[in-house]
């Protein structure tokens, strides 16, 4: 019987591995495609600037208010002030970029599958922290597994790529999924409010209820993607087989039947179910992306669903 | 129990050395294959909706265990080719006389995929049957008879060897004796307690060939026992025919030469109609392959015709075909066609020696061919070349009067009459007058047909011959060791003829038994005896003094001779070429001309006393073997399948249930398999293959987690 935690390791190094090869040029160049695919999506809409419910210096005109010391005279509203002899001031809208925080999850059942399932959470990652700097926003892409190791400030500008992908070499993989811990330690560090995607398979016995809901008390926009590797999804067991759980360690026996599989597919199917239905009750956006699915593709469904450029 | 196969002791070290394997296996199978997965946490939601029990899947891998031991043991089992005892102890010795008469070659059987079948194809296939319902101790033998009984095979116990047999048998032209054959089998199976013999034959066999058959009547106790049947266990399977047989055939034919023309020969062909109706037949005579002539005619059921024919004798080969010219249909074409040889046309050149002798002189002139005389004082060998004929061919027959020759010519063929010296062997002169009682002599001979010299008288000079080692006396008196009358002599490959008297001073010459005496002497020197036979009958041996090396068979096959002396019987009709050094130096022809064999009708084997023998219907045998309890079988396999079925239900009784309806399901099948009469091995090997595939196919089906 191999060692569990010597196959976790191995998996780690083929994990790296993936991600290193994913941080390349080509990549890059990929990701370029990407953004050009979302500029053609979004066309004719409001540019990559977003409006806040903040007033202040913008161009836009938003309302009126009464002048209070301290105010700026030149906002005063002269006309307004002759037909009714009160001071007002103008407000604008202030015109202000939103943070993206994308959460993936590197815990050891990430680890799974072909292809890796972490690796293709990394590029996921990669990709939407790209169109968010490419148009103008700030974004970070932060590793989890228990908890958030540390939270970087979201920068602007596409070159804070390479500072995100820096600190991704040195994050360490595997562990045990906690996303309760992790949100709780994301919102602790009270960073700006924005969106948060959180990329993971959520197979955690811990839950992810609370931690979607933590983000949203806490007036963050958190955007589901759920990562699941083919073998998951369609597994070709047969047989007597013991079962290996790589974030614990567990070891169960069992007999593979086929109406064992067809049973496990169906749990499958519900699990995700109740995922998708937890988030469409609270407005939030989901997406179910295999690891095999081309990055192009997953992207174009994220784009044209919404939610994450508006 | 018995094992043919491997040994018991064999058998058990290698149980013990592959159930060792097998155990190996089990356990390496035990540790299960490790499959790291994300989580545990949906399986466990699948499980807990099963069946969970653990002793269930332990009870399962055992019984898989135990199934494999099981088909390792079916599998050493089947090795060591058991066979029931019972069998082994009382086997019984079989044999399958069949008759491969010429009859059996009438295609008149019910046809197969509108292929008609001949009688023999159908006694080939019950022999079949036979063979294929033995038990497996049985030894079995194959003897066909027809002449004479041939054994075709050893005695056998494998089926393999004696169907091997059965296909190489194929019938042969002759009649068919089933006493003799009978006879043989009578003395093979003497005394042998648990034996059987089975006749397979079409009854169309000659009719007085009487058998007793067992039990004996009291009023058959009279009769001459020609064939001990007492004690014989038999069983007769007979050949049905569909419907009413008919058949045309040749049943003589035969071939002379003209004694007054010898450029002509007569040719003797009597046909026979064995049918009930009328046919319109038509008779063709071939020489060498060559048409020579026709002649058409109508006979009725049971009608013989004669027909004499003149054909020049040119060629050797004759062959006559009989043919039905109203559409009639024949089943059995072998009596259609029947060969001669054409006897060769006689061309003696006679040379007399010796003083004038005007009744020798006379009976000589009814010799066909040349003749000429000489005085004693004109002889010379020299003349013997041209035959005293300016330019003539040699002398074939020299005729010596009262007069022996210093030396011998090289003639082949001499007549010595009153020889006083050599070259025979002359013991003393009897110089009175003799009252001639003959006591002996070869009457049958040749020469000596239709002689008679009862009314002989001889006085004067007469000579007795003391006999030499390969003399062969004619007619005799003897008298104190000494021969007295008319002797054929060899000596150095001349055939020479004694008188022992001289024809002045008897009157053998006044007889009319002279002439023909004369006449059969230069016709046996010439090889035309009146004995010759144009066509010999199919099956009937033929003694020849050897004067060749090989015989070319009608079919081409080339036989080697070695020996001095043939006996041959021509089992195939056609013609039959002797050859030495490549050259022809005789022919023979064959045919069937049996009218018992080719009145083709079934008749009942006739025993003595006219009981016909039992004959049994073939269906009686195979079915006998193959009595299947259906009932019992159908309910080992519904209880099977009942159980295999309830292998679908959770738990332990499921698992236990897998095990016992796939032993059920072997069971069964064994047992279905033996009844069907496969050999044990082969049925284990079968049960063992069954076994294997359901356990496979169920294994990962049965709901045991």
């Amino acid at each position: 019987m191999p060692d569990p935690k010597a196959y976790v390791n191995t998996r780690i190094k083929e994990a790296r591995l993936g991600i290193e090869r994913s941080m390349g040029e080509d990549f890059l160049r990929e990701l370029e495609r990407i953004f050009l695919i979302s500029r053609q999506i979004m066309a004719g809409k409001m540019r990559a600037e977003r409006k806040t419910k903040k007033v202040g210096s913008g161009l836009e005109f938003s309302e009126h208010r009464e002048y209070v010391p301290g105010d700026d005279f030149r906002t005063i509203d002269w006309n307004l002030y002759g037909r009714l002899e009160k001071l007002f001031v103008r407000l604008y809208e202030e015109e202000e970029d939103i943070p993206v925080y994308v959460l993936f999850d590197v815990s050891a059942s990430m680890l799974m599958g072909t292809p890796i399932k972490a690796v293709h959470a990394f590029q996921l990652a990669s990709a939407l922290s790209y169109v968010s700097l490419a148009h103008l926003d700030r974004a970070t892409m932060i590793p989890f597994s228990a908890s958030l190791e540390s939270l970087p400030p979201p920068g602007r500008g596409k070159g804070r790529m390479f500072k995100m992908f820096h600190m991704i070499r040195q994050a360490p993989l595997g562990g045990v999924t906690d996303l309760e811990q992790t949100a709780r330690s994301f919102v602790y560090r009270r960073p700006r409010r924005g969106k948060v995607v959180v990329i993971s398979d959520f197979l955690s016995t811990r839950g992810y209820e609370d931690a979607i809901n933590l983000l949203r008390y806490q007036k963050y926009s958190p955007i589901v993607i759920q990562t699941l590797s083919p073998q998951e999804l369609s597994p070709t067991l047969n047989g007597d087989i013991e079962l290996l759980d790589v974030e614990t360690g567990a070891l169960k026996s069992i007999t593979v039947t086929r109406n064992l599989l067809r049973a496990y597919k169906q749990e499958l199917t519900s699990f995700t179910d109740n995922i998708k239905r937890f988030c469409q009750d609270r407005s939030i956006p989901y997406f179910l992306s295999v690891s095999d699915e081309r990055l192009e593709d997953l992207m174009l469904g994220v784009f044209r669903k919404g939610g994450f450029l508006k | 129990m018995s094992w043919l196969g491997l040994s018991g002791g064999f058998m058990l070290q290698a149980f013990g050395i592959f159930a060792g394997l097998i155990g190996l296996m089990y356990l390496l199978k035990m540790r299960e294959r490790l499959v790291p997965v994300s989580a545990h946490f949906l399986w466990e939601r699948v499980l807990k909706a099963g069946q969970r029990s653990l002793i269930a899947r332990i009870l399962r891998r055992v019984f898989s265990f135990l199934l494999q031991i099981l088909i390792l043991l079916t599998v050493l089992l089947t090795m060591g080719d058991p066979r029931p005892k019972k069998a082994s102890v009382k086997a019984q010795r079989t044999v399958i006389l069949i008759d491969e008469s010429a009859s059996m070659k009438t295609t008149d059987m019910p046809p197969v995929d509108d292929e008609p079948r001949s009688r023999w194809q159908k006694a080939i296939e019950l022999a079949r049957k036979v063979v294929i319902s033995k038990n497996p101790r049985d030894e079995m033998l194959i003897v066909t008879f027809s002449g004479m009984p041939v054994p075709q095979s050893a005695w056998e116990t494998e089926e393999t060897s004696l169907l091997s047999a059965l296909a190489r048998i194929k019938p042969r032209d002759t009649p068919g004796d089933l006493e003799a054959g009978l006879r043989y089998v009578s003395e093979i199976l003497y005394k042998e307690k648990n034996s059987k013999v089975v006749v397979i034959s079409d009854g169309a066999l000659p009719e007085d060939k009487g058998l007793y058959w067992p039990p004996v009547p009291k009023e058959c106790k009279d009769i001459t026992k020609r064939v001990d049947l007492t004690g014989l266990n038999i069983e007769m399977l007979r050949v049905t025919p569909k419907s009413e047989t008919v058949n045309l055939a040749i049943t003589s034919l035969a071939a002379r030469p003209l004694p007054t023309d010898t450029e002509t020969g007569e040719v003797l062909v009597r046909a026979m109609n064995f049918g009930k109706k009328s046919v319109k037949a038509r008779i063709d005579l071939y020489v060498d392959g060559n048409w020579r002539e026709s002649r058409s005619f109508s006979f009725s059921g049971g009608e013989e015709v004669f027909l004499l024919l003149r054909l020049p004798l040119v060629g050797t080969d004759l062959e006559a075909r009989l043919k039905a010219i109203d559409g009639t249909e024949d089943p059995l074409e072998l009596d259609n066609r029947a060969w001669a040889v054409l006897p060769k046309k006689p061309d003696p050149r006679v040379l007399l020696v010796g003083r004038e002798n005007l009744f020798l002189e006379a009976a000589a002139l009814l010799i066909p061919g040349y003749f000429e005389k000489i005085t004693p004082d004109e002889y010379d060998p020299s003349v013997v070349k041209n035959c005293a004929e300016e330019g003539g061919a040699p002398c074939n027959l020299i005729i010596f009067n009262d007069f022996v020759p210093s030396v011998l010519p090289p003639t082949q063929n001499q007549l010595y009459i009153n020889p006083q010296g050599k070259p025979f062997t002359v013991a003393q002169e009897v110089k009175q007058n003799l009252q001639i009682m003959w006591t002996g002599g070869k009457k049958k001979h040749p020469i000596m047909e239709g002689v008679s010299m009862k009314d002989v008288n001889m006085w004067g000079v007469s000579s007795a011959f003391t006999r030499q080692k390969g003399d062969v006396s004619l007619m005799q008196v003897d008298a104190r060791g000494t021969i007295f009358g008319i002797l054929h002599h060899m000596k150095d490959g001349r055939r020479m003829v004694g008188l022992g008297f001289s024809l002045k001073d008897s009157d053998f010459v006044l007889q009319i038994s002279f002439p023909v005496f004369m006449l059969n002497l230069v016709n046996w020197f010439m090889g035309t005896s009146p004995g010759f036979l144009a066509t010999h009958p199919t099956g009937i041996p033929q003694r020849f003094a050897l004067d060749s090396d090989s015989i070319v068979y009608p079919d081409g096959f080339n036989l080697e001779i070695p020996g001095r002396n043939l006996t041959f019987r021509p089992d195939y009709v056609g013609v039959y070429t002797f050859n030495k050094n490549k050259e022809v130096v005789r022919k023979i022809a064959a045919s069937l001309l049996s009218q018992t064999e080719s009145d083709n009708t079934p008749k009942p084997i006739m025993i003595s006393c006219k009981k016909p023998a039992p004959w049994k219907a073939p269906a009686i045998i195979v079915a006998k073997k193959h009595s299947i309890p259906w009932k019992i079988l159908l309910m080992i396999l519904l209880a099977g399948v009942g159980m295999l079925i309830m292998t679908y239900l959770r738990g332990v009784w499921g698992a236990i249930l897998a095990f016992l309806g796939i032993l059920t399901l072997g069971l069964f099948a064994l047992g279905l398999l033996l009844l069907l009469g496969f050999p044990p091995w082969m049925a284990l090997i079968l049960t063992t293959f069954l076994i294997l595939v359901l356990e496979w196919f169920t294994y990962n089906r049965r709901i045991t987690v």
